[in-house]
């Protein structure tokens, strides 16, 4: 996950997405590398596969910020716009009532030819119910979960 | 071949084993193709090599994961752009989509390793 090329940390990534919450934390602090973007050592020349992956570890195991890490990649000049919703279009039902604080921010976004998908991923946040959603973990939460056992 | 001859015409053979052979003849080959890739002696690029072809297998070649997974924690002195591990990480992938479910997970401890080497 440290590979010093996208694909590299792809794989990386990938090889461990299914990752259980009790091992989490032997992962945690690579994942949260990426997703915040924070080595910017690493060269890519084409998609955004480690972060792809990093955010659905994050909404998988109902962890806060995968929605945001998503999002983050919106304010970024580089990287194609359908890579950007179609990671945003991943995460958004797996949050689902808990993706509803974010809404309003979520509608800014065009989504071009992903319209009518996009569109219903929202309708169905809005119509999700909040009681039964799931409570969000925070990240030190989800790392701290598997320690100890 | 596996084992004489130039690095193109092992390469070759190796790779031969992979992508799209029919299993009933990487079947026979996979035992000496293992055993090259467990060989320390080989160069690394030959056992990335080897790697490749095994994970064409699947769940074939379940009981090499291990071994992959050694190979990836290994030194490579000689890659310093990390084209073998990136090798290796896409044989990994391509062999198992979800080692925690396949029960490949065994030693935990390799994660943590990587991470702090």
């Amino acid at each position: 996950m440290a590979h010093k090329r996208a694909f590299g940390r792809s794989v990386g990534v990938k090889m461990i997405s299914q990752v259980p919450l009790e091992d989490f934390y032997r992962v945690a602090d690579s994942i949260k590398i990426i997703m915040d973007d924070q080595d910017l050592t690493y060269t890519s020349y084409h998609n955004f596969d480690p972060k792809i992956e990093s955010v659905g570890i994050y909404a998988r195991l109902n962890i806060q910020g995968g929605i945001e890490g998503a999002l983050a990649a919106f304010d970024s000049e580089t990287g194609k716009g359908g890579f950007k919703i179609r990671m945003l279009m991943s995460v958004l039902p797996v949050y689902g009532a808990n993706a509803k604080y974010i809404l309003p921010k979520v509608k800014e976004i065009k989504p071009g030819k992903f319209k009518n998908q996009w569109d219903k991923i929202i309708a169905d946040i809005e119509k999700a119910d909040p009681v039964a959603a799931k409570k969000l973990l925070t990240f030190e939460e989800a790392k701290n979960f598997g320690k100890g056992n | 071949m596996l084992t004489k001859g130039t690095d193109l015409q092992r390469k070759s053979a190796i790779e031969y084993f992979g992508y799209k052979c029919p299993p009933e003849q990487v079947s026979l080959a996979v035992e000496s193709l293992a055993a090259l890739l467990k060989d320390s002696k080989q160069e690394m690029a030959v056992r990335a090599n080897i790697a490749g072809s095994i994970a064409c297998l699947g769940e074939g070649a379940y009981a090499y994961y291990p071994d992959l997974l050694k190979l990836v924690l290994e030194k490579k002195p000689q890659d310093a752009l990390g084209d073998i591990d990136m090798k290796l990480g896409r044989a990994l992938v391509s062999m198992c989509e979800d080692p925690y479910a396949a029960g490949l997970v065994k030693d935990k401890e390799f994660f943590t390793l990587r991470q702090t080497s």
